[in-house]
């Protein structure tokens, strides 16, 4: 009887360690799992809700669950649950985790569910860059070019025109960077740098760099990987960057502490009259600062050789292993329809990537002029396997100039050094 | 082994001494098996999936490509693991040497009995009570060179005349993270020690004074000693738990600015997660777990050779 109490006991304490969750019943309801890092942004989020609730409505046998992560985890948490097999039905795909993915071989067939017909109405442009070796790795859901968002009220006030050069830019930013309550201390700037050594601030100076006429990675005609990172023309990049700050502090102190949302605050609040983002920023800006709107233009980045851009697209994969592709395919094709994507587009920013849509007046207007221009020098994905350690080390190099630590001779041959092992070992 | 007995009215009593343990023991194993396999599933596995890991070029879902102990070389001849291991050996020294002291001073303080103790053990408990995320995020708020307290307070009081970046510039970095981890971990110690003090005897304290012994003198004679094992305990594990700091360095800096406040526990994360060669993050979490190890080992012979 005792042992019989015993066992009695370990088996219960084992069930209670080992339970899990209620099992989903089969009653025809599919639920499609979607890890989406758009749900948890403001404005994004309430909106991807209220389409998500649109499609249930006119297909009330389909039940859509949010899996929500911040954009920054999003690719740690896919690897995560692809190694785990808990894959959802549909994630959001960052652009730099397209290497990882393509590699990783978890998506499904994407032109195949969609088919050409439907594939023929995006931007060229907009796919190819969805593509690694051929094969699309995301659906385009929005694009977002990078360019310079600025204070048109602010160059209006001080008789501002808009740079073309980096050489406009920095008078531009001079003349914006001022004491505006004669306390004798500055207290506006002219540019929200993003220093942090992550992936943001990274991309960022990458696009400055290219309008030096830089690639950072590319394939030779032998199909070698080489970089222009030990080029006489990164290097001033690099200078002209870092100088934005050391030398002629244009931008606020403590850039290396600055990330996009930080960049975005110091923006919102008006310590700062320029940032380099996307249209994406505008829903944010005009959201947390309602003052600001119709006090907001962009140009494109200004160039030293030429003008470079990203197209800053965003989108879902479908998982390989999802058991309900057709209906992620088919809710795909809701979001990015021309009325939903107009939609979309109208409260956040983001634009459409099918020409249907795009092509609507209102992204035609005068704020996205600078985006649109941005569109005709977006330069495609990158495909080098190793492109987020080239990344950091092009991080390491600014943030340490920028904090002090270390002199640009020394910072750019140190990068020089870590980038060409990296290019050794992936070639 | 069976063993007859006779019994008051001539019976026989089988006892069964060896079956009796049986018995015993069959119990104990059936009461911590589920704890056993819980901690093999979340310990003993995951340690053992690592060192599998830290064999290959992988991607953990479709790429497995064995490259044996080049990443093991390539952690220990690599400059940027060596600057994060420097860097962790360092902050640990300051971190773990200020908790010892400022813990030891106020669990001294908070011994004797006084009007208000009880209230003051709570608020000098309050760092620990907090979440590191949520304190992260307030000093980083706090530290901020434009809308910082801090700033404005110095600013005030004429200490500086321009925003200082404490959290983004070379010299200042590494040691606001130092302040908020020390801010953060002392309570621990201090709450450790405590309960060691109290477990001394105040007859010994009474017998010191009687043989004319002064303060420092019972702190050096009767406190410090009957604390040793207490204070070795306490110290390795502060010291474990803040070589493999995480949370409160990644929210204040994310190891920068550059690689002065990177630790190892940083350098791991990036190379998982943000590079995803989880080979070369396995190889490190192995070096760091051995390095763990030894100073486990150094303070375990620390408390035999009393």
């Amino acid at each position: 009887m005792k042992r019989f109490l015993v066992m009695s006991l370990v088996c219960l304490l084992s069930i209670g360690l080992f339970a899990g969750g209620a099992s989903e019943k089969d009653d025809g309801t599919i639920t499609l799992r979607i890890a989406s890092a758009m749900v948890i942004e403001n404005p994004e989020g309430g909106l991807e809700q209220t389409l998500a609730d649109k499609y249930m409505e006119l297909h009330p046998n389909v039940k859509i669950e949010f899996i929500s992560t911040p954009a920054v985890e999003v690719s740690k948490r896919i690897v995560t649950l692809a190694a785990s097999d808990d894959l959802p039905d549909m994630f959001f795909v960052p652009t730099d985790f397209m290497p990882q993915l393509y590699s990783m071989d978890i998506v499904a067939d994407l032109e195949g569910l969609l088919g050409d017909e439907w594939l023929a109405g995006y931007n060229e442009n907009l796919l190819n860059d969805v593509k690694m070796n051929g094969k699309m790795v995301m659906v385009p859901w929005y694009a977002s070019p990078y360019a310079v968002i600025y204070r048109l009220d602010w160059f209006q006030q001080l008789g501002l025109t808009i740079p073309k050069t980096w050489t406009q830019f920095l008078d531009v930013a001079k003349k914006m960077t001022r004491d505006t309550n004669s306390d004798g201390v500055v207290d506006t700037w002219a540019f929200s740098m993003v220093g942090a050594r992550n992936n943001s601030g990274e991309q960022r100076f990458v696009l400055i760099s290219r309008s030096f006429g830089t690639d950072e990675i590319y394939r030779n005609s032998s199909g070698v990987w080489e970089s222009d990172i030990d080029s006489p023309a990164f290097k001033k990049a690099l200078q002209y960057f870092t100088e934005l700050s050391t030398v002629h502090k244009v931008v606020p102190p403590g850039p290396v502490e600055v990330d996009y949302a930080k960049s975005m605050e110091l923006f919102t609040s008006q310590k700062t009259g320029m940032i380099l983002s996307g249209p994406h920023s505008l829903g944010f800006i005009t959201r947390t600062n309602p003052a600001l709107k119709g006090n907001l233009g962009s140009f494109v980045i200004p160039m030293e050789i030429n003008h470079a851009s990203i197209s800053g697209v965003g989108g879902y994969a479908i998982a390989k292993t999802s058991r309900n592709q057709e209906v992620a395919a088919d809710y795909l094709k809701f979001i990015t329809s021309k009325e939903n994507a107009i939609w979309f587009g109208q409260n956040t920013g983001r634009m459409p990537t099918r020409t249907e849509a795009s092509s609507d007046p209102y992204f035609s207007s005068d704020l996205f002029s600078g985006f649109l221009e941005a569109m005709s020098y977006c330069i495609p994905s990158k495909t080098f396997p190793a492109y987020p350690i080239l990344m950091d080390t092009i991080g390491e190099a600014y943030s340490t100039i920028l904090a002090g630590s270390s002199s640009l001779d020394a910072a750019f041959n140190r990068m020089v050094e870590k980038s060409t092992a990296i290019l050794k070992e992936n070639n | 082994m069976l063993k007859h007995t006779s019994g008051n009215n001539g019976e026989t009593t089988a006892t069964t001494h060896g079956v009796g343990r049986l018995d015993r023991n069959f119990h104990g194993i059936l009461f911590v098996l589920p704890v056993v396999l819980v901690l093999v599933l979340l310990v003993v596995y995951p340690l053992c999936y690592g060192v599998y890991i830290s064999f290959f070029k992988t991607n953990l879902v479709s790429k497995w490509d064995f490259v044996g102990l080049k990443y093991y070389v390539q952690a220990l001849t690599n400059s940027d693991f060596l600057i994060y291991l420097a860097n962790s050996f360092r902050f640990t020294l300051y971190v773990v040497s200020f908790h010892l002291i400022i813990g030891v001073l106020l669990s001294i303080l908070l011994n004797r009995d006084f009007k208000g103790k009880t209230f003051f053990r709570i608020i000098l408990l309050l760092p620990w009570l907090f979440p590191e995320s949520v304190i992260a995020l307030l000093f980083k708020w706090m530290l901020n060179p434009i809308y910082g307290v801090f700033n404005a307070f110095l600013t005030q009081v004429g200490i500086i005349s321009q925003p200082m970046s404490w959290l983004g510039n070379s010299q200042f970095a590494m040691t606001a993270v130092i302040t908020v981890c020390i801010w953060k971990g002392y309570p621990m110690v201090m709450m450790m020690i405590l309960a060691g003090l109290q477990s001394i005897p105040k007859d010994y304290y009474e017998a010191a004074r009687i043989d004319g012994a002064g303060g420092l003198q019972s702190l050096r004679y009767i406190t410090i000693p009957s604390l040793k094992h207490v204070l070795v305990i306490t110290l390795l594990l502060d010291t474990i738990w803040w070589f493999k700091h995480y949370t409160l360095v990644w929210i204040l800096t994310g190891g920068g600015p550059g690689n002065d406040t990177s630790l190892v526990s940083i350098g791991i994360y990036k190379e998982a997660f943000e590079f995803f060669e989880f080979g070369k993050a396995a190889a490190m979490s192995v070096v760091v777990f051995l390095i763990c190890n030894i100073i486990g080992f150094l303070y375990q012979r620390m408390l035999d050779r009393e």
